[in-house]
This record gives C-alpha cells, structure tokens and sequence, in this order.
C-alpha cells in the first residue's frame, strides 16, 4: 500500500469526522470578548504620533528663533542701556554735581585710571537702589552704594554734565553727606563692567532631582530622576535628565520566553489564551525602564517655561535562570505586543516655578517604535503623562 | 439555523453586527472545533482553543478581502492559535523533542489501508492525540491541512528536514498504535 494513500485515507476520516462532538458553542463565552468597534478607529490614532512630532520641531524651532532673537535683543539691550544710562548718569551726575563739587572732582579721575572697561554702564537697579537709600537716608554716600559712572557716559554727556553743573547750587536735597569716599580708598568702588554684573543675561547651570508618577497605557509608575540644566539665553535652555521608571504593570505585562520571539503576530495568541497560559508558567513582571530625555526648553514667562526632546529608554529587567525572556502586553484588541527593548519616544512638558528652587512639571511622552520596529513584530507605544516636582540649586547662579 | 448566507454575515460581522456574529460563530464551530481538536490533547483544550480563534476571526474580520476561501481564511487562523498554544505548552512543560534538522529518511505505513476503514472517528482521533505534541502538530499540518515542508517549516520555525522527521515520527507512531488496536480487535 502506498504511503501516500494511508495519508489520504487518514485525511478523508479526519475530514469526515464522527458523531456529535463533546462541546457545544458558547457565543456568551466570547461575546463579551469581541471587538465590536470597527477597526477605523485605530486608523485615527495615526496622527498623533505625527503630531506630536511635529509640535516638537515647531518648539524646537520656536527655541531657536528664540535664542537668536535673545542674541540679539541682548544686544539692543545693551545699546538701548547705554541710552537709558546716559539719562541715568545724567542723574547720577544730577547727584554727584549735587554733593560735595571736591568728592566728585576726586571720582572721575579714579574711575577714568581705574576702569579697564570703558563702555560698561550701571544699572538701573543699582541706581535705583541707591537712589532710594540715599532718599531714605542721606547720611549714605552715593558711591558706597555702588551708583557707578562712566569715563563713556561722562564723556558722551559732557555738555549735559557742564549744563547739570551749571544747575548744582539750585539744588540742596542732596548736599548733607558726611561720609563720601575717599580718594584713598578706591578699592571699595563697584565698577559695572560685566554682563553678570549687569544682569543683561542670566546664563545658570543647575542640579536637580524629581519624583514623579506616571499615567499612560502601561499602568501606573514612579519615576526617580536627575537632571542638569544649562541657561542659553535668558529665555532658552537645555535640559538633560537620566531617570529609572518603575512600571506597576504585572496586571498587563508578561514575560514570554525568547523561543517563542518568532510568533507570528498576526496570529498572537488573544488575551484569554495568553492570560490562561501566563498563569502557570509565564512571569507577571513589574517592569524597570532606565531613560535619558535631552530636551530643550522656552521660557514662556518668568515661571513656565515648555521644553520638548527626544526620549530613549532602556528595558533593564533582568532574566530569569539564564533564560531570555521577552516582555508582551495585552492590548485593547485582545492581541499582545512586545514591549521595545530600547523604547524610543518624545516627550512635551511644562515647568511651572512654585519657588525658586522647587518646580511642578506635566510631562506627556509619546512612544514611536511601531514607526520603526520590523513589521513582522508587533510592538507597543508606551505612552504617558507624568507629573512631576523637581528640586534644583544652581550651580554658578548669579549672585 | 442561520437565514444569512455567508457572505451576508461577512458583512455582518465586518459592521459589528452582534448576530451576524452569533450566526456565523454556531455554523461554523462544530467545524472548526474538529480542526482544533486533532491539536490538542483533550477536548477542554479544543474547546478552549476553539473560542480563543473564533474571537481572533471576529476582530480580524475586517482584514478578510473576499480572495479566496473564507472557511480557508478561518482555518488557518485556528491553526495558528493552535501552533500557538502548543509553542507555549512544549516550552512549560519543557518536552521538546529533539530532532535532526537534515533528517530524508521516509517512513513509509506498512499496514494495510482497510484497517483506516475500520477504524473508527474517534478511536483514530485519539491515536493522533497521543501523538507527541509536536509531530503532531507537523503531522497534522502536512497530512490534514495540506501545508509543505517549507511551509511548516517557516510557521513551526524550524527546518524542513525536521519538519519531514517529526511527520515521519508520527506515522510511525500511529502506525503501531494501529497494529496494536488491530491486533485488540481481533
């Protein structure tokens, strides 16, 4: 007898089949289990990844248009400085010419030797303060509260100076000031003669750490992070942070040994199965996920800043008994996806300043590895919001 | 018994309609249980499985185009549920059995063919349930279901010589399996 014909003599009786089989269907079994939603709903969730992506590079570009224009508005900044100062020197001068015509006499030529920055200016502030000292107290010298003066503004205002001068004696407010400086002592003057000092730009580098909880399709997770930030402008900056994210995810994650990595997906096994199967021999995990998330960032207001950037994240759960094992999540489908060794994603947040050291945050992340992941694998997104306080001191803050 | 025909209930369960669902879930399960059940060790199993691919059809339904078989279309994604389950199964219960991957021997029945005749369904069912999971499945496959060795092979991920040995292992186990209950018999 040919083999070929037991085959097909087997087949046909298989095929044939018997009486009543054992098992009757079920519909209420499976009913609740069956997605009856059309599938062009998923077609929606798309764009969202596109996006988001695309309001990232908007803020991204929003960033450095932001910083060029920070450049050069400091710069206008300075030029517009020198301007006000020049009307401020020419109070200060109002000031000056008011005390003791000797005291000043003996300044200008100090600064003049004194300053190896000609064009730098006081500020406003300083001024002001010491305005509002001295009004408060006329007892206090003009200089020792750093009212600074420059050979520029003295020079560039001259006709102004000779024409304050000539208006000196009409004034007595400010004439009682026993304890001007002395030509001896130059050393005490403050001279205003950098950016810092001036306060034009607040370039700062700084330390942070966070906590933080995560809300996303994963479960819940806490997240533990540290960070350095560095100041570019006074409105843009760049942010690092290196984070371990503890995913509470065992009700939804299961380990599958990497043996059966090749599944085809299309045919994944449904939740049911899965979670029968998962229960005697696969691991429940709660998954470990280091990060590092460069972004950069935009000074909206003095206390809210926006910042976006690229996300990577590292799976770091470990194997069990030397056996690789590959982490699946059930989806909303019934279907399972792996969960990305190396997860790549973006990330939007908002900083809001509740003190100067103390930051609330609102972080939204936006996996994309179903982007570029090999289309016969099945992956997911592990998309989130994260709330978060950050802690930060400032390492060359201006004093 | 449904009033639909079948491509009214495709359409049916491609629109979410509940009973079309119903409908085409009764008339095809019987069918579709006796695929599953040459699969599995016992019929809890089967049933299980059964309703695991049935649920995997309806939300897939809308990735069926009308090319070719529509009972087809089911098959093979009951066999897959089923290679599934057995994938997982052979790794739990760690009995994977070793075979060579550049196996060409064949194994050829050395029965006659009225013995097939006088057996019945179920007994010969059973045989083939005994089989080791794994030549059962490629057994099934290849004499069943008509794949190729080449197709087993990328579906079972594993060579077509391995696959050609596991189909042999099975036919020399049901073939003393065979004997044995012929030799009962008489």
């Amino acid at each position: 007898m040919e083999q070929k014909n037991i085959d097909q003599l087997i087949k046909e009786k298989m095929e044939k089949g018997g009486g009543a089989i054992p098992s009757k269907p079920q519909w209420e079994l499976i009913a609740s289990k069956i997605n009856v939603q059309p599938p062009a709903t998923k077609k929606k969730a798309l764009w969202i990844p596109w996006a988001i992506a695309a309001a990232v590079i908007a803020i991204m570009f929003v960033g450095v248009n932001a910083l060029w224009t920070t450049k050069s508005d400091s710069l206008l900044d300075q030029n517009n400085v020198v301007i006000k100062e020049v009307d401020q020197s020419q109070t200060d001068l109002d000031v000056l010419n008011e005390t003791d015509t000797e005291t000043n006499e003996d300044i200008l030529p100090h600064q003049s030797q004194k300053d190896p920055y000609p064009n730098t200016l006081a500020t406003t502030s300083e001024y002001n303060k010491s305005k509002q000292t001295n009004q408060g107290n006329k007892a206090t010298p003009i200089i020792d509260n750093k009212a600074i003066v420059t050979e520029k503004t003295v020079t560039t205002n001259q006709k102004s100076v000779e024409e304050k001068e000539s208006k000196t004696e009409a004034t007595s407010e400010w004439v009682d000031i026993p304890s001007s400086p002395t030509k001896a002592n130059p050393a005490e003057w403050h001279f205003a003669n950098t950016d810092q000092d001036l306060n034009l730009v607040k370039k700062q580098f700084s330390l942070g750490f966070s906590g933080a909880v995560n809300y996303g399709n994963q479960n819940s997770g806490y997240v533990l992070a540290l960070s350095a930030r560095q100041d570019l402008s006074s409105k843009v900056f760049i942010d690092g942070s290196v984070s371990m994210i503890y995913n509470n995810s065992s009700n939804q994650v299961i380990g599958l040994p990497s043996s059966l990595q090749n599944v085809t997906m299309s045919a994944a096994p449904v939740k049911s199965a899965m979670a029968r199967e998962a229960v005697t021999y696969m691991p429940s995990v709660n998954t470990l996920y280091i990060q590092f998330n460069p972004v950069v960032g935009y000074r909206v207001v003095d206390d809210i800043s926006i910042s976006a950037g690229p996300d990577i994240q590292k799976l770091m759960n470990q194997n069990n008994n030397n056996n690789s094992f590959n982490y699946y999540t059930f989806k909303t489908d019934g279907t399972i996806a792996q969960l990305p060794d190396v997860d790549l994603g973006l990330t939007a947040q908002t900083e809001v300043n509740l003190s100067p050291n103390l930051k609330a945050g609102l972080l939204y992340r936006q996996g994309f590895n179903h982007l570029i992941a090999p289309s016969n694998i099945n992956v997911i997104n592990r998309n989130y919001f994260q709330f978060q306080f950050k802690y930060s001191f400032g390492v060359n803050s201006k004093k | 018994m449904s009033n639909y025909s079948e491509q009214e209930l495709i359409e049916g369960c491609k629109a979410g309609d509940a009973h079309c669902q119903e409908q085409l879930y009764k008339l095809k399960y019987e069918l579709f249980y006796r695929v599953c059940v040459r699969y599995t060790k016992c019929y809890a199993d089967a049933e299980q499985l059964t309703n695991d691919g049935f649920i995997k059809v309806f939300n897939n339904i809308h990735k069926y185009e009308g090319r070719g078989s529509f009972e087809g279309w089911i098959r093979r994604i009951m066999v897959n549920t089923c290679l599934d389950h057995l994938k997982s199964k052979k790794v739990r219960e760690n009995r994977q059995t070793i075979a060579p991957d550049d196996y060409t021997e064949h194994v050829f029945f050395n029965i006659p063919a009225n013995i097939i005749d006088d057996i019945a369904y179920e007994d010969l069912l059973k045989i083939i349930q005994e089989v080791p999971p794994t030549s059962q499945a490629v057994f099934n496959m290849f004499v069943i279901e008509g794949y190729s060795h080449r197709e087993i092979a990328k579906e079972m991920n594993i060579s077509e010589g391995t696959s050609q040995w596991h189909v042999n292992n099975a036919r020399k186990f049901l073939q003393e399996k065979i004997k044995m209950m012929n030799l009962e018999v008489k």
